[in-house]
């Protein structure tokens, strides 16, 4: 078995006349952070979707794990977890026990204290999901992909709407994740975020992927090409400023 | 990789218990998918069980020392009702609320008259009391066989009711059609609104089958 744990060959996605992914290529190696870099509507998401065989493709080859999409949905639900760009929770559960009812869908025993504890949430098991603040809600969304302890999770677009403090955060969170061995295959549109956490992104746009590489490898090219910022670049940015003056702790009231 | 194979029972279980739990915080679900339901299966059940009992009333003056009358109280297909005085016992005869009059006379020549009042409101209930009654008289005359003229006479009066419309055989299929219509749309209604909130396509993306998530529901 080679080490990469997702292989996605001449992908094609076709709704009706749009052509959302346009036969991309990629491969993600076991155990890395890939982000799948883009602007709204570059078709990240049917990307993803079609990774986690939540959507059909048109055409091209998806294997997950060794798993082709096509054949083995339920063997790769298993190894898998998903958080949704957009998804909800069952109505009027608590957290532990929405954690415990997905504990029972993928067949697993958790321990619901445990897994809070892992993205900060302990103190809310006893809170409705619609109770949560919007980092909150993204951290249980997280939470709920480690349930059956998968070797790959899909994050898509964690960080979108969160306040800088959250995001960082959550950029822990996911470091964290890592950590263990945990594969990890995000998009983003945030260009700082895929710099901090990504080993390698892929740039796609108009649903084709432009270029492939690591965040370092990528500016040092662009630096050597001789580009340069038409701006004197300042020590701080201004989202520094924001961090300093507000702090990092995050504000969940 | 995981050996163990996937256990769909036990994805049910856990389905079933949250839905249970969620209920019970949703008031207006549990009126919904309990009390209703309830209401309906009570007012059905009076409706049904009434109609295992045929309702006679026996005329005041009426002997009720007899062999006849002490078979009747036995039944219990028969529910004799008392406190009626003739007038109202016959208007509600009319109306098929009770289901026949009875009345035992002993004539000064010994002979045992049972006249038998039934209506057409209650076709039914009233031919299968004809039927009881004349097997009870049967089986007395059959005890008094040496005897010349038949111990007991039945005579045997329907009146005119109330007859059954249209309406009274199409209003339960009604009913029952729109119960459940009801719970067919209830159900449709839970997994529109978990489709929107995208509850269902969160599960989906678990090992989950479709049939598991449905039959859950229903
Ligand atoms: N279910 C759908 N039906 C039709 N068009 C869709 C559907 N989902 C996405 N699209 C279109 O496909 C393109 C890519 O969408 P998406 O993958 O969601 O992009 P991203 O996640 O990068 O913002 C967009 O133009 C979007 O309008
Ligand atoms: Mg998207």
């Amino acid at each position: 078995m080679s080490d990469n744990i997702i292989e996605v060959k001449n992908l094609v996605k076709k709704y009706d006349t749009l052509t959302a992914v346009d036969g991309i290529s990629f491969n993600v190696r076991d155990g890395e952070v890939f982000g799948l870099l883009g602007p709204n509507g570059a078709g990240k998401t049917t990307t993803l979707e079609i990774m986690e065989t939540l959507r059909n493709k048109t055409s091209g080859e998806v294997f997950i794990n060794g798993l082709s999409v096509d054949n083995d949905q339920s063997e790769i639900k298993q190894i898998i977890g998903i958080q949704l760009q957009a998804a909800g929770f069952y109505p009027n559960l608590y957290l532990n026990e929405l954690i415990e009812l997905f504990a029972g869908l993928y067949n697993v025993n958790t321990d619901p204290d445990e897994l809070l504890d892992l993205v900060n949430l302990r103190e809310k098991k006893n809170s409705k999901f619609k109770e949560l603040s919007g980092g909150q809600k993204q951290r249980f969304s997280i939470c709920t992909t480690l349930i059956n302890d998968p070797k790959l999770i899909f994050l898509d677009e964690p960080t979108t709407g969160l306040d800088p403090q959250a995001r960082r955060n959550l950029w822990e969170l996911i470091k964290r994740i890592k950590a263990k061995g945990t594969t990890i295959m995000l998009t983003t549109h945030y260009m700082d975020e895929a710099e901090i956490l990504c080993d390698r992104v892929g740039i796609i746009d108009h649903g084709k992927i432009i270029i492939i590489d690591s965040p370092d490898n990528l500016i040092d090219d662009l630096v050597q090409s001789g580009f340069e910022r038409p701006k004197q670049v300042k020590l701080a940015s201004l989202e520094d400023v924001f961090i300093n003056l507000t702090g990092h702790t995050i504000r969940e009231a | 990789m995981k050996d163990i194979k996937y256990n769909h029972l036990r994805a049910m279980l856990s389905l079933t218990k949250a839905s249970l739990k969620a209920m019970t915080r949703n008031p207006s679900a549990v009126v919904f998918n309990l009390v209703f339901p309830l209401i309906f299966i009570l007012v059905f059940g009076f409706i049904g069980g009434s109609s295992f009992k045929i309702d006679v009333v026996f005329e005041k003056n009426s002997d009720t020392s007899n062999y006849i009358y002490r078979e009747l109280t036995n039944r219990n297909t028969i529910s004799i009702i008392k406190n009626l005085d003739y007038d109202a016992a016959f208007s509600e005869l009319e109306k098929g609320r009770i289901d026949a009059v009875i009345n035992i006379e002993n004539s000064p020549s010994g002979q045992q008259i049972v006249s038998l009042k039934t209506t057409k409101a209650s076709p039914e209930r009233g031919s299968i009391l004809k039927v009881i009654i004349s097997e009870i008289v049967n089986k007395q005359n059959l005890a008094y066989s040496e005897a010349q003229v038949p111990k007991t006479e039945l005579k045997e009066i329907e009146i005119e009711g109330r007859r059954y419309k249209t309406i009274d055989f199409i209003l339960p299929g009604q009913l029952g059609f729109s119960l459940l219509s009801a719970g067919v749309f209830g159900t449709a209604f839970i997994f529109i609104s978990l489709r929107q909130t995208l509850v269902l396509k969160r599960f989906f993306a678990t090992p989950v089958k479709k049939f598991t998530l449905f039959s859950v529901n229903l």
